[in-house]
């Protein structure tokens, strides 16, 4: 006997549990992201910071495989939410989750990141210093080796169009499937997978032009 | 450059998370605090939903006591959920939200390797996605509006033990749903003509409302009819139209394929060329 593989995408019954998602597991209490949207919206402000708690690590580490700098990508987090925050009465959040969302989010805040922070100026000057107990030079030496491989990785990336580098960060390594990434960046799902694939094409071009080995970089 | 994957990925330092959250949540109320007039609006919208969920729950409660334990119907319901190696199976289910809305998604899978799957999802704007995969990197993705189908190879694909699509397992949920030890059978109803066993799962939460399942099944076969999931207010019934495990004959693997599916449509095997017949057709 095996186990059955039928799906329904974004539905169901996930109460207090741990469900895994993209390689990783995630506390998911028993309200969906949308009734915790929809809870934000009404005004409970600890709605949309159980948001944050749930969404904050693959944010930060979505920016992180953008900018490749974590001291910027911990910055801009906050920004992210902030940002979604000020465009809620444009947003109409359809899937259960708020990860599409939310790293569509961080695309565009990434792609006009002057113009956000200026925007959050006021509230960025609020935003507490972070305690004693947190030390930035923990992992010192790890986290510049990971900020270094990170560079020369975006450095390749970077030869690519920049709507062929959004897809390959969503889907390849944030693992988000093609119609969390049509959804985050508002695009059919069909040209995802038409740049998603052409962007592949590319990228193997420029790991391994002898066409030798199969390129990490496009593995999950 | 090691393998060119990505550092693995950093939780967010624990010590700033509570701060941070502290800091969104204080802007979120000095934000809505400039908008008096609409809180106030809020407050009672608010109000009304949670009595609202109350007068439900309450409602719910005095249905009935749960009966006994049912352990062949849920045995037989967890053998309705199992697949034998080399079947098809098709799920269609309409879901009802509880605002009204309504989606429908189809799909069929095989668990044999390599495994395959297709799925479509039509949400109430009637937006359609369809895709279709198998385990040795083939990914079909169909465009309803211009009846086009792109074709290619997917290694990203191929290295799964399984497909990656949106969302979670259903027939795992309906597993961890059944062996939770918190379902009991309930009585009978009728759902669609036919004669249905109740199965309760409640889960009181530790603030607030608390979750309830009701899945119904067939009294004869176990196999879903309906799901019906009150999580904190919030309603949402799935109904299931079809529910079949079919032989993996060539046939019904057949199904499993967007060309057999759209004979009439397309196929496209350079991406750049279907998105410029993507292009071309009207805005959704």
């Amino acid at each position: 006997m095996r186990e059955v593989r039928g799906r329904v995408p974004e539905r169901g019954h996930r109460a207090g549990k741990d469900f895994p998602r993209n390689g990783h597991y995630l506390y998911v209490s028993t309200y969906s992201d949308r009734r915790l949207w929809e809870r934000a919206l009404e005004g409970q402000a600890a709605a949309f910071g159980e948001l944050f708690e749930r969404h904050a690590t693959s944010v930060y580490n979505y920016l992180f495989r953008r900018c490749g700098n974590w001291a910027t990508a911990q910055d801009l987090t906050s920004i992210v939410f902030l940002e979604l925050w000020r465009k809620r009465t444009d947003i109409s959040l359809e899937r259960e989750s708020a990860l599409p969302l939310l790293l569509g989010v961080a695309t565009n805040v990434l792609r006009n990141r002057r113009r956000t922070e200026r925007r959050h100026r006021a509230a960025l000057e609020r935003m507490p210093v972070p305690s004693e107990s947190w030390s930035p030079h923990e992992d010192v030496v790890e986290r510049l080796a990971e900020e270094q491989r990170m560079q020369e990785l975006l450095g390749i990336l970077g030869r690519l169009p920049r709507r062929e580098q959004d897809l390959v960060v969503l889907c390849v390594w944030m693992e988000l499937t093609y119609e969390e990434a049509a959804d985050a960046l508002c695009l059919p799902v069909g040209t995802v997978a038409s740049r998603l694939s052409r962007a592949k094409r590319r990228l193997r071009g420029l790991l391994d032009p002898a066409g030798q080995s199969a390129p990490g970089v496009l593995k999950t | 450059m090691n393998d060119h994957q990505p550092p693995e990925q950093r939780a967010f330092p624990d010590a700033l998370l509570p701060r941070q959250k502290e800091y969104l949540m204080s802007e979120i109320t000095r934000d809505r605090r400039t908008s008096s007039r609409r809180s106030r609006s809020l407050v009672l919208r608010v109000g009304a939903v949670g009595a609202l969920a109350v007068i439900v729950l309450a409602v719910l409660s005095l249905s009935g006591v749960f009966g006994s334990n049912g352990p062949l119907t849920i045995d037989k319901a967890l053998a309705a959920v199992t697949i034998a190696d080399g079947e098809v199976l098709h799920i269609k289910i309409t879901g009802v939200e509880t605002d009204g809305s309504t989606f429908v998604q189809e799909n069929w899978s095989y668990s044999e390797e390599p495994w395959k799957y297709r799925g479509m999802t039509e949400s109430g704007g009637g937006r359609l996605q369809e895709v279709a995969m198998d385990g040795s990197g083939l990914h079909q993705v169909y465009d309803a509006r211009t009846n086009s189908i792109l074709e290619m190879q997917d290694e990203t694909v191929a290295g799964l033990a399984e497909p990656k699509v949106a969302g979670e397992s259903y027939e795992k949920m309906i597993r961890d749903l059944l062996t939770s030890g918190l379902a009991q059978e309930d009585g009978q109803e009728q759902v669609g003509g036919r004669d249905a066993v109740r199965i309760v799962e409640r889960r009181p939460a530790q603030e607030g409302e608390g979750t309830e399942n009701v899945y119904l099944v067939d009294a004869e076969t176990g196999r879903p009819l309906e799901w019906r999931i009150m999580n904190e207010g919030e309603n949402r019934t799935l109904h299931f139209d079809i529910y079949e495990k079919l032989p993996g004959t060539p046939e019904n693997l057949g199904l499993l394929d967007l060309k057999v599916a759209y004979p009439g449509a397309t196929v496209y095997t350079d991406p750049a060329a279907f998105e410029q017949a993507l292009s071309k057709a009207p805005a959704e």
